[in-house]
């Protein structure tokens, strides 16, 4: 049965809940004679179904919310120098000789660390919840959309950046990095979008105007 | 050419397979007419997101029946054509029907 519960919850990301529990029941009384593959291909391609048909019901809307998103979420890495600086800070000053002795050092792979952390997971998660709100309970099309979108000027900011900064002990320009952050960031804008659905304000399905 | 709300190809067959259901129209049997009557078995999101549609267009209405154990408790949820969408099929069987008048396709006596 938990695994039921998951195909619910996994349909529910494009679903209203009676939606996905109708469903389900649906294809379990099809799979008693299909078997659990069927069951589970039909549990995924019924969501990517959703999640197509919300992408292309308001393409304009979703469009629009995708480049907001990005907007916000430069915005928001322009904002985060100042709290990554005030945490380190906060850290040297409590921390830092448990830290590392030679503080000169510090600060580099600190901040370094701090950066990542607020771009890849906790403005994505940010910018996540944000579309979701603004989606009109299309919360898993919008944060697909943002991803899309944003793939093109992650991967060029990072290039520009690994051609700026070559210096020893420098963490962030690294291939693995890279990776990082463009499997890792579309995750958290997803979970944000996704936390939002189940956690935020309910919000009326937009089903007009565009 | 009188305006309303156009159908889809898969539609119009969904359409056609609610109302050979009759009250027993569901998911499931939905899936299971259309296999029967066209040879081909539909994909299930497909089908979800077509009824879904219809019914955002007001052409089919949805409720839910008695949680059953065979569905894991989870009840069923019956649609039914609304006369929109019997208007809806009516015109584009009309429409087909005008499209094959006078045609003549090997194998098809009324063409």
């Amino acid at each position: 049965m938990p695994r039921v519960a998951l195909a619910e919850w996994i349909l529910s990301l494009t679903l209203a809940p009676d939606r996905a529990t109708t469903t389900v029941g649906d294809l379990i009384e099809d799979a008693s004679t299909r078997g659990v593959l069927w069951f589970w291909s039909s549990v995924l391609r019924t969501t990517l179904s959703h999640l197509l048909r919300d992408l292309g019901a308001y393409p304009l809307r979703i469009a629009r919310l995708a480049l907001w998103g990005l907007l916000m979420e430069g915005v928001l890495g322009i904002l985060h120098i100042l709290p990554v600086i005030a945490v380190w800070q906060w850290i040297l000053d409590h921390w830092g000789p448990i830290v590392d002795n030679q503080t000169t050092e510090v600060p580099q792979w600190g901040a370094s660390i701090l950066s990542i952390v607020f771009g890849v997971v906790i403005i994505p998660f940010l910018v996540g919840w944000m579309v979701a709100d603004r989606s009109g309970g299309r919360e898993l099309a919008a944060a697909f959309a943002l991803n899309v979108v944003g793939a093109a000027p992650h991967f060029l900011f990072i290039y520009l950046l690994s051609l700026q900064v070559h210096r020893p002990g420098n963490i962030y320009p690294t291939a693995e990095n890279t990776l990082i952050t463009l499997c890792v960031r579309p995750l958290f804008v997803t979970a944000g979008a996704v936390f939002f659905r189940n956690y935020g304000p309910k919000r009326l399905r937009v089903t007009e105007g565009n | 050419m009188s305006a309303g709300v156009s159908l889809g190809d898969f539609e119009h067959v969904v359409l056609l397979a609610i109302l050979r259901l009759g009250p027993k129209a569901y998911g499931v049997t939905v899936r299971a007419e259309i296999a029967a009557c066209t040879d081909r078995e539909p994909a299930p999101g497909a089908l979800y997101t077509t009824l879904d549609r219809l019914e955002e267009k007001g052409l089919v209405t949805s409720w839910l029946g008695e949680p059953t154990a065979q569905r894991g408790g989870r009840a069923k949820r019956y649609v039914q054509v609304t006369a929109t969408g019997i208007e809806a099929v009516s015109r584009t069987q009309r429409s087909y029907q005008r499209l094959l008048k006078g045609l003549k396709l090997p194998g098809i006596a009324h063409a």
